[in-house]
């Protein structure tokens, strides 16, 4: 198993999100979560991704339990994120954008390797560009090629065809499903749930 | 390293961010100039303070060692008073260091020693204390010091008079050709003396005549004696209290008259001792503490005094004025330092709130709440070291520049705005090698401890909140 949550919990001021999720996810599985907006999607992708903590419950990434300090290190070697609204860093450029999480993990960087990721996207030509001067998709496309840099064992994507038009919203749901990566897709896409190995419904605090 | 790439991206003015870079260039403008200003200020006036050290030591020496009281009561001082060899009168440093005889009484001619006299030493003090300076390649010279009236005859008959101290020709100073105005041989059988500056300044003219006068007691009654002597040239006293007052003569005249009559010194220096002479008067505290080493081996360390320049009586205060006036102005360039550092804080903090969802997005690549406090840590010193950078290179301009903005500035006024007896001829120029390293360490360390507050502040954003708001 790649990831394990056991009774996670999660609550705001008067209101209960998470009432004690559990979910496991192997290697190589894929996963969609759906529901209705304020259901809590985005806040378990946090907790499973440990942006953020819950309230109680235990998860486990790789085999190794989270704790605070070991949660940026994770973060870093197994997830990759994949954000609706993109989330590049706009003072650099795309392949800048590409090699960031290696960067950060202090682990070898090389243009040719900025470049092959951007070619499993097919964003080569676009490397050298600020990422301002990318389109909604080819933004899209840059940030699963960052999620990939690293080579993580797990892809979190939180409405990753949300702000694209049904074009690239398909062309990037094949490209996320042909990874051959654990993944947990969070969406209201139902065509592109279906083609997820299992699917969850969040609904009052639980997945069903 | 990923912080430093991304604070340097950070620092860059764009337009977006035009607060953000309008605080950043006020930032770096503020502290170039208190850097600029610093490094001015301290260097003119390390520079100040090492011309007058070079004055005061310049007439004296760095390091000054004299006879302590042990000498003064030991057998080997003592003794020429019992000897007939020594013409039964004390001896001077110069004197027992040329005399062939470390000890002059002859057991058999000479009266009997008293019973609580003091017992003899087992070397002789001031030739082992010459050869100990001579392994440790020093440059030195025993001096004495004596007072006599000078009297000149001026032309048309008058007298100029003034009672006058009398330091041996110190032949061995490196420095004292430099002191000489004017100087001229002069024969006859009178003894040629070098007068102060003043002197020249008032009227007083080479090859004039006249005598010094003094003391010498007899059994019944004290009779003057006077020796004849010529005006040989002037010289420059530094900035020595009894400068004007000091003339230069050959050690015979001090010699003769310290036989007869013991002087004392009104500022305090020692009336016999001896010089020692090197270039780097920084370095006087180690060769002092090698000079003890020797004669503490030699077993004369309780017969001397090892005094450098810091402790000579008449420059003790002025030593110590300047340490506290260094230290007080570095403590004020400090604080200043620390005001327009907090500058950074502002602009960090502002800088923190423009990038919070940049910050979110590091983080969930993997970015640690350490690395978070690092990138803006690095902006603080990256814009600390920044101006340090402007504000040296502007002051090394200035300071070459110096006497360009002295002129100027008399110009302006009318009058040289800074007095040539204090400041010397022109300001000094050097650019302070403590000044620069107090700058160079102080500024971005200020820098670094400013941009902790922001800093902290990006490490505990929760990308969760950030990423969400989006």
């Amino acid at each position: 198993m790649i990831l394990k949550a056991r009774n996670l919990k999660k609550s705001y001021p008067n209101v209960q999100v998470l009432s004690g999720i559990s979910l496991s996810v192997a290697l190589g599985e894929s996963v969609a979560i759906c529901g209705r907006s304020g259901e809590g999607k985005t806040t378990l992708l946090h907790i499973l991704g440990t942006l953020e903590e819950p309230d109680s419950g235990e998860l486990e990434i790789a085999g190794e339990r989270l704790t605070r300090s070991n949660a940026s290190l994770l973060r870093n070697q197994q997830i990759g994120f994949i954000f609706q609204t993109y989330n590049l860093l706009e003072d650099f450029t795309t392949l800048e954008n590409v090699l960031m999480p290696a960067r950060i993990g202090r682990r070898p960087t090389t243009r040719q390797k900025g470049l092959a990721l951007l070619a499993l996207v097919d964003l080569e030509e676009k490397a050298d560009l600020p990422v301002k001067f990318l389109s909604g998709g080819e933004r899209q496309r840059a940030t699963i090629a960052r999620a990939l840099c690293n080579d993580p064992n797990l892809i979190l994507a939180d409405e990753p065809s949300g702000n694209l038009d049904r074009a690239n919203a398909k062309k990037v749901g094949e490209l996320l499903l042909s990874l051959k990566k654990s993944l947990i897709l969070v969406t209201h896409d139902s065509e592109l749930a279906a083609l997820c190995d299992k699917q969850f419904l969040l609904k009052d605090g639980q997945l069903k | 390293m990923f912080e430093l790439a991304v604070a340097f991206k950070y620092l860059i003015p764009r337009r977006k961010s035009l607060s953000t870079a309008l605080i950043s260039f006020l930032s770096v403008f503020v502290i170039s100039l208190v850097v600029w200003l610093v490094l001015v200020f301290l260097s003119v006036t390390a520079g100040i303070e090492k011309n007058w050290l070079n004055k005061l030591t310049s007439l004296h020496a760095p390091i000054r060692i004299s006879p302590t009281d042990a000498y003064y009561r030991s057998y080997y001082y003592q003794i020429d008073s019992l000897a007939a060899a020594s013409h039964y009168s004390l001896k001077t440093i110069g004197e027992k260091g040329e005399s062939a005889l470390s000890d002059p009484y002859a057991a058999d001619a000479d009266v009997e020693i008293p019973p609580l006299w003091p017992k003899k030493e087992a070397t002789d003090l001031v030739k082992t204390a010459f050869h100990e300076l001579a392994v440790l390649g020093l440059t030195y010279q025993d001096y004495e010091i004596s007072s006599a009236l000078l009297r000149l005859n001026r032309p048309g008959g008058s007298v100029l008079s003034q009672m006058s101290y009398l330091l041996s020709y110190p032949t061995q100073n490196p420095k004292f050709p430099s002191l000489i105005i004017e100087s001229e041989p002069v024969s006859g059988p009178e003894i040629p003396l070098l007068l102060p500056k003043s002197y020249k300044e008032s009227g007083v003219k080479i090859g004039e005549r006249g005598t010094l006068s003094y003391a010498a007691t007899t059994a019944v009654s004290s009779q003057e004696q006077r020796i004849p002597v010529k005006v040989s040239g002037f010289y420059d006293p530094g900035l020595l209290s009894i400068g004007n007052k000091c003339i230069i003569v050959p050690p015979l005249v001090t010699r003769t008259i310290h036989a007869s009559s013991q002087t004392f010194s009104p500022d305090g220096t020692p009336t016999n001792g001896i010089f020692v002479w090197f270039e780097d008067l920084g370095s006087a505290p180690s060769i002092k503490e090698k000079i003890r080493e020797k004669f503490e081996q030699a077993g004369i360390s309780p017969y001397w005094k090892i005094d450098t320049y810091r402790d000579f009586e008449f420059s003790k205060d002025l030593m110590l004025q300047f340490q506290s006036d260094r230290t007080l102005l570095l403590l004020i360039a400090a604080i200043i330092l620390l005001v327009a550092c907090c500058n950074i804080i502002s602009l960090l903090v502002l800088l923190v709130n423009d990038k919070k969802k940049e910050i979110a997005i590091l983080q969930s690549m993997g970015a640690s709440f350490r690395s978070i406090a690092a990138i803006f840590g690095l902006c603080g010193v990256a814009m600390g070291a920044l101006s340090c950078l402007i504000g040296g290179g502007l002051a090394i301009f200035t300071l070459k520049h110096l006497n360009s903005l002295v002129s100027f500035l008399s110009a302006l006024q009318g009058h040289p705005p800074f007095n040539p007896a204090f400041f010397g001829q022109t300001l000094p120029n050097q650019l302070s090698g403590e000044a620069f390293l107090f700058v160079l360490f102080m500024t971005p360390i200020l820098s670094l401890v400013a941009g902790l507050i922001p800093a902290i502040q990006a490490s505990r954003i929760r990308p969760s909140s950030v990423l969400r708001s989006e």
